[in-house]
């Protein structure tokens, strides 16, 4: 019996996918430096990437790239802190109570989330200000709605047979809830976050280009602005990473969490 | 701790959604409602095991549902121990046919769910989880997770679970259906043992008459839906059984006793009701 219930877990496949991503990444930099240094474009454009990383290093250094990154990163978190604190909880009325409006309203939610989120800079601008409130109400706004319904669906989906288990042995409203509806909602829920931080972040940048002083998005946009080329491509670069590491960041968390699915 | 349970002039009205505008009238029925149990009548004695066959829809899971307390009957009187059923309790332990693991908990931890709602001490509920998973044998299993298990070792973990708690009625669904032929027979001699271990009162429900005379000290058999008791085989096999048993003319005998039952329940020409026979085993399948 040993033998055949070794796990997919257990055996170790060798990490090829991120090897290859690597050398992809690697040979990228090497052609974009070749073609930078040859002239087979525009080095005025196209810097070469010694000189884009030598610019990110030195502004990493002196304290200027690290005070963009946490002020887009602190405007991000603030939104979906708040988009956490209600969408989930509403997310488990909504799926544990009310299923039925929940399959009713959730196409006329998603189509107005979808409701291009960049147009929506202006009109939250015009509510909140061009202060930070705008720009955590955008990303607020933007990441809510698939939290919610993702929360929903995740209760929705719950195994009834599991429920009823779980009340023949006597258990009671809470542990059920925090027993069986919470673990058995959570991995949709990341889910719902994963979509919705991609999103999240690349409204923010937007955001970020109108009325802020500060941010991954602004360091894009000023660099644009004063034709400093080189500074532009760091911004783009660290969005790039940032944007990279979050959703590293989340997967793992996912895994660590929900260690009982396959 | 053996219990009795018995059932008089039970009977069980579902109501169905979207039928509510009386266009599904048939046969002269209350258009919305679906009779699923009609004054069902069944005295289960202390320690007894009991299996249910019958007909698909003939409301077997139904009648395990309303015992374990999962849905109310419309009328008639259930009693377990001498009082009336009123609602989930840990005197009763129910095992459905699709395992229902906890996915989210690893082998140990869904075993010492019931444990956990009896409020007993951490240490000592680990204990007495490790206890049982022992018992159905996979306890070198008790830190998977379900998903990590084969359907015959969820299915024992689903009898390890109910057992953990030490209820005093065991409810089984059709608890060994999805397990191939040689797992059933070794789940058959596990459940025996246990049963002639710890004095529970159980009901086994199956589809297969062979399952049900090798378990049981009684057979009900029941009439198509709406479901009610139409006789009781007395199963008078000597125990403990051997699985060679089914091969004995005595269990032949049976067989064909509870086929014979099975097969006139519409009172129909033969034809007719061979042709919706939905049973899995033939009476002259073992004989060989
Ligand atoms: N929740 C429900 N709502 C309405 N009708 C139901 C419900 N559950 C079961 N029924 C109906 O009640 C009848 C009895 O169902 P039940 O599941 O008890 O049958 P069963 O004897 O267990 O069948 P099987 O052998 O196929 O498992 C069926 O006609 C079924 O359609
Ligand atoms: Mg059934």
């Amino acid at each position: 019996m040993g033998i055949g219930m070794k796990t997919a877990k257990q055996i170790k496949k060798p990490n090829l996918g991120f090897f290859v991503s690597l050398v992809a990444i690697i040979a990228f930099f090497l052609l974009w430096e070749w073609a930078s240094r040859s002239g087979a474009v525009d080095s005025q454009f196209v810097p070469p990437v010694s000189k884009v990383l030598g610019d990110a290093w030195a502004l990493l250094l002196n304290g200027t790239l690290p005070i963009h990154i946490l002020s887009s990163l602190a405007r991000l978190f603030a939104g979906l802190g708040l988009a956490i604190a209600l969408g989930i909880p509403l997310g488990f009325l909504l799926g544990g109570w009310a299923p039925k409006l929940a399959g009713f309203i959730r196409p006329l939610l998603m189509n107005l989330s979808m409701l291009n989120p960049f147009a929506l800079i202006p009109v939250f601008m015009l509510l909140l200000g061009i202060g930070e409130a705008s720009k955590v109400g955008i990303i607020f706004w933007v990441l809510i709605w698939p939290i919610l319904f993702a929360t929903a669906s995740g209760v929705m989906q719950i195994d009834p047979a599991v429920v009823s288990i779980a009340r023949s042995m006597g258990a009671g409203g809470i542990k059920i809830f925090f027993d069986i509806i919470v673990p058995g909602t959570i991995n949709r829920v990341f889910t719902g976050l994963k979509s919705a931080l991609t999103l999240g972040f690349i409204v923010l940048l937007s955001a970020e280009m109108v009325g802020a002083k500060s941010g991954l998005g602004w360091l894009v946009f000023n660099s644009n602005k004063n034709y400093n080329i080189t500074r532009l491509y760091v911004g783009i670069l660290f969005v790039a990473v940032i944007g990279f590491l979050l959703s590293v960041g989340i997967d793992k968390l996912q895994k660590n969490i929900v260690v009982w699915e396959e | 701790m053996a219990i009795e349970i018995e059932a008089r002039g039970l009977s069980l009205v579902y109501s169905i959604r979207g039928a509510k505008n009386g266009r599904n009238d048939k046969n002269g029925k209350v258009s919305g409602t679906l009779t699923a149990l009609e004054n069902v009548n069944l005295a289960v004695r202390e320690g007894e095991f009991l299996s249910l066959v019958g007909p698909s829809g003939c409301g077997k899971s139904t009648f395990l549902y309303i015992l374990a307390g999962l849905i109310k009957k419309t009328s008639g009187s259930i009693l377990i121990g001498g009082k009336e059923v009123n609602g989930p309790a840990l005197d009763r332990g129910i095992i459905m046919q699709a395992y229902a693991l906890f996915p989210w908990r690893t082998v140990q931890k869904n075993v010492e769910f019931g444990l956990e709602v009896k409020k007993v001490p951490r240490a000592e509920r680990a204990g007495i989880a490790r206890g049982y998973i022992e018992l159905v044998g996979l306890g070198e299993f008790s830190d998977r997770y379900p998903f990590e298990l084969s359907g015959g070792m969820k299915q024992r973990i689903a009898i390890a679970r109910a057992l953990a708690y030490n209820p005093d009625v065991l409810l089984m669904d059709e608890p060994f259906a999805a397990v191939d032929e040689q797992t059933r027979g070794a789940l058959h001699e596990e459940l025996l043992r246990i049963w002639e271990e710890t004095q529970k009162t159980i009901i086994f429900v199956t589809h297969s008459i062979d399952e049900a005379i090798f378990l049981s000290d009684r057979v009900a058999v029941m009439t198509p839906g709406p479901g009610t008791v139409r006789k009781i085989v007395d199963i008078k096999l000597a125990r403990p059984r051997a699985s060679e048993i089914r091969t004995s003319a005595e269990f032949a005998k049976y067989r064909r006793e509870i086929w014979q039952l099975l097969q006139n329940r519409t009172d129909r020409t033969e034809a007719v009701v061979t042709e919706t026979c939905i049973l899995e085993s033939e009476p002259q399948e073992a004989v060989i």
